[in-house]
């Protein structure tokens, strides 16, 4: 049996969910900054999230803030006088599956102070992941480009998340971007009523995706769509004539950031709405999430969304 | 439209410079990796095309910009006043009447203050750049800046002289295209219908004339006491009055040293009276009419020789001699006497015939020489000839036979002339005469003339022929040879004689030959300054076509803008002023657009 720990909450200005995200990716690598992260996250919560828990005993559970006292083994509390919590085997009825969009276009970043959106979403993802792996949730992982690139089963067992961390650790951007395939992946991949949290920056063809999406969304899955985003992909900012490559697709627009300002912004929120309303629509959560945002807020919205 | 500085076009070369600018700024963009082409393509489908739109606006207002401002800097010059704007730099010839009429009472002052008013108002519309001239009766330009002639205007008079606003308009045209500006010619006057003669072709003429009717005016047209000198026996004196009406004036008439005598003389009509001789000399005889608007002509003085008849003496047993001077004799006009000598030389005043015999030529030449006469015999001269008409001898006169004269010093005048060659000439008191008084050389001494001649040539030619010239103030006349000073109003003023010479004030001028008096000038004021009545608006408009008449009043207004063209540059930098602000608002929207 592990030994009880009560651990203090970290004062809100050392927590890692809640600095900035660059400043997280210089505590350390992915697997590190990450259980930083969720520990720092789990331990604001004044609830824990955790739920589904059933009658079939699986395994004890060091006791976290926010576990009902009533799945507390007393009777271990007595022996070893440590705090434990009891998980039933219902509770990995969840199966979780993270589709990651690792194209060209998520390797980008505005400014140098901030994330790519890659690293940003890895860490976004390995942070998810970790939370739901301790929820004793199936976790798999799928990322993509212009086709699948790999994809990890869910699972539940210790270990798997480093797994998955090592996974997105290694995760480079490259080539196009076809979401389409890598979710068929996930239809195969979920065959009971499971989560669906789509990483991307919705750089893609937007009707196919959403067709894809809706059809999880149709096979009884919870979809949450996280649309990464740089800021400086939602404001142009100002400045002279420049050519804007596209560093996927090579097209190129050129033009004064000054004199299109208002309109990129009217666009860039007119496909916010859209991706918003198509999926409300469709029963699904959307959440936009820039790269500025520490990750213990990303993480709520997340979370606020299931 | 024309250019001040047409060579600053050059600078229309700079509106390339935002051409090219925006070529070169379009060329070669720095280039940056952005993910979001795909929303970009997007948010400039539905905007491009007005924002190209207004692109090309920017590109043209800065152009345009530029062009204004230089075009602005090269002075653009309209051919009409334009808004926004005083003229252009022009050239003005200001033409101020200040002829006789102009001192014409005109609602209780002299017309020329109102006509000084004008022009200065006029002078005060110009710039520091414009030319300007300012003309006068004397006919005389005047360049200066319009202080320097307004401080003529100041001091400017009504002058006797005549202007001839035809010539006025023509130097002013001259001097305008001297000038290489536009401008025009402002005439201010009170439009004499007398002055006003045509130009040819199209004139920039501004008229600013009096309105209303001119005032009624009496002058005195003229004073003419005949032919002189007269003698002991008196003479008789014309007078003319000229008038636009009908009604009798009265005149009072007076000989200097003697009581003034009334007559009543009716416009247009010449009345002639008698006067007694007053003592031998020269005299002045003056004629006054009541005064009325015009104070400058109703007046006049003329000159007047009183002599005693010549004491002539000739060679007895020449018939023709003998009858003419009988008859002067019994007309009083000579007396046998010794102080002129007909035939040959003699130790005073003398007129003198080549002798009979050609040998004594030369004789008789020695003799003109000793007395330092400047004209000589010469050899016979061959075949007839006819006597030229002059105003010794009107009529033609045949020669059979002549002697020819030649000049052989200064002082010779040629007092008649046969076949174009001397033929009657003095020198001092000596006259000489190319052929004898006798038929077989000339038909003179029986014609009618010869009586007159003789007379002329006696009490005129050789006893100081009086010369007593009327000519109008301030035209040409030449003056007699042997005049060495003019003399006015007790001014004696040198005088070279043979030399052209314009009298300067109305009167007597006495022409001095060193202290002897040897004839005189009668100046009299125009005879067409004493006709008031004014050309109509449409009389002007003929004369001068394309001129703008206006009146005096407030006509100031309608001086350059007619010659003097319209000046753009407040125009432009204005319009330029309004593509910057355009520019700026369009730039400043650039953020906001799309």
């Amino acid at each position: 049996m592990p030994p009880a720990q009560t651990r203090r909450p970290a004062p809100a200005a050392n927590r890692p969910d809640l600095l900035s995200p660059t400043e997280v990716a210089r505590l350390g690598g992915l697997e590190v900054t990450t259980a930083g992260i969720v520990d720092g996250f789990l331990a604001g919560q004044h609830r824990s999230p955790r739920r589904g828990f059933s009658v079939e005993f699986a395994e004890h559970r060091q006791y976290q803030p926010g576990d009902e006292p009533r799945y507390v083994d007393w009777k271990l509390l007595a022996r070893t006088d440590r705090l434990y919590v009891k998980q039933f085997e219902e509770e990995t009825n969840l199966r979780a599956m993270l589709v990651l969009d690792a194209s060209a276009s998520m390797g980008w970043r505005g400014s140098d102070e901030r994330l790519a959106k890659l690293d940003y979403a890895t860490r976004l993802a390995a942070a998810l992941a970790l939370v739901l792996l301790r929820q004793r949730d199936a976790t798999g992982l799928v990322t993509f480009d212009a086709s699948v690139r790999a994809i990890t089963p869910p699972r539940v067992r210790s270990g798997h998340w480093r797994q998955l961390a090592a996974t997105l650790a290694a995760l480079q951007p490259a080539d196009r971007t076809a979401a389409e395939p890598a979710l068929r992946q996930v239809v195969a991949a979920l065959r009971r009523r499971g989560m669906v949290v789509f990483l991307s920056d919705l750089l893609l063809d937007r009707e196919l995706t959403l067709k894809a999406l809706k059809f999880l969304r149709h096979r009884g899955h919870d979809v949450l769509v996280l649309h990464i985003a740089d800021p400086a992909e939602l404001e142009l900012g100002r400045g002279d004539e420049t050519r804007f490559r596209d560093p996927e697709t090579g097209r190129a627009v050129t033009l004064a950031p000054s004199d299109w300002a208002d309109a990129y912004r009217d666009t860039v929120q007119g496909v916010v709405r859209a991706w918003g309303t198509a999926c409300r629509a469709s029963g699904m959560h959307y959440a936009l999430v820039t790269t500025d945002l520490p990750f213990g807020e990303a993480l709520g919205r997340v979370l606020a969304a299931r | 439209m024309s250019f001040a500085a047409p060579w600053v076009l050059v600078g229309l070369l700079a509106a390339a410079v935002p051409i090219l600018l925006h070529l070169v700024h379009r060329r070669e963009p720095p280039e940056q990796a952005f993910p979001a082409v795909q929303y970009l393509e997007d948010a400039t489908r539905e905007h491009r095309r007005r924002l190209r739109l207004r692109e090309w606006l920017l590109l043209a207002l800065r152009t345009a910009l530029v062009v204004l401002v230089v075009a602005a800097a090269a002075g653009p010059l309209a051919r009409r006043a334009v808004p926004l704007g005083r003229h252009a730099a022009s050239a003005l010839v200001l033409v101020v009447d200040n002829s006789a009429s102009s001192a014409a009472i005109r609602d209780g002052e002299p017309l020329l203050d109102a006509l000084r008013r004008t022009a200065g108002e006029v002078l005060r519309r110009a710039t520091p750049a414009d030319r300007l001239w300012l003309v006068l009766a004397d006919g005389i330009p005047r360049p200066g800046t319009a202080a320097e002639l307004q401080s003529r205007l100041d001091a400017l008079e009504s002058t006797p002289v005549r202007l001839d606003l035809a010539d006025a308009i023509r130097q002013g045209h001259e001097l305008i295209r001297g000038s290489g500006r536009a401008g025009e010619v402002v005439v201010v006057s009170d439009a004499q219908r007398s002055a006003v003669n045509p130009v040819s072709g199209e004139a920039a003429v501004v008229v600013l004339r009096p309105a209303g009717d001119a005032p009624l005016n009496r002058a005195l047209g003229a004073l003419d006491p005949g032919p002189q000198p007269w003698g002991a026996e008196g003479g008789r004196v014309r007078i003319v009055v000229a008038a636009n009406d009908t009604q009798a004036v009265p005149v009072s008439l007076q000989l200097e040293g003697r009581p003034a005598r009334d007559l009543l003389a009716v416009p247009g009509l010449a009345s002639v009276e008698r006067l007694a001789a007053p003592p031998s000399g020269w005299r002045v005889l003056r004629a006054t009419l009541p005064p009325d608007e015009l104070r400058l002509d109703d007046a006049g003085a003329t000159a007047l020789r009183v002599a005693p008849p010549a004491r002539v003496s000739w060679s007895p047993g020449d018939t023709f001699l003998d009858v003419a001077f009988g008859v002067l004799v019994d007309a009083g006009r000579v007396t046998r006497g010794s102080d002129v000598r007909i035939g040959e030389l003699g130790p005073a005043a003398s007129i003198v015939v080549p002798p009979g015999d050609p040998a004594l030529i030369s004789a008789a030449n020695r003799g003109l020489a000793a007395r330092g006469v400047a004209w000589r015999f010469g050899t016979r001269q061959p075949g007839p000839a006819t006597t030229d008409s002059g105003a010794l001898l009107p009529e033609r006169i045949r020669v059979a036979q002549r002697v020819s004269l030649e000049a052989i010093g200064a002082g010779a005048d040629t007092l008649a002339t046969a076949a174009g060659e001397p033929w009657i000439v003095r020198s001092g008191d000596v006259v000489l005469v190319g052929s004898r008084f006798d038929p077989a050389w000339t038909e003179l001494p029986v014609r009618a003339a010869f009586v007159p001649l003789l007379d002329a040539l006696v009490t005129r030619a050789v006893r100081g022929e009086p010369a007593l010239p009327v000519a109008a103030v301030g035209d040409p006349l030449t003056l007699p040879a042997r005049v060495t000073a003019v003399a006015h109003e007790a001014q004696v003023v040198p005088a070279e004689g043979g030399a052209p010479w314009r009298p300067g004030a109305p009167g007597v001028h006495w022409l001095l030959e060193g202290a002897d008096t040897v004839g005189a000038v009668t100046a009299t004021i125009d005879a067409r300054e004493s006709a008031l009545p004014r050309a109509t608006d449409a009389e002007l408009r003929e004369a001068w076509p394309g001129a703008v008449v206006a009146s005096l009043d407030g006509g100031a207004d309608r001086t350059f803008a007619l010659g003097g063209r319209g000046d753009l540059r407040p125009l432009l930098l204005v319009l330029a002023l309004g593509c910057l602000v355009g520019e700026s608002l369009l730039a400043g929207r650039r953020g906001k657009a799309g």
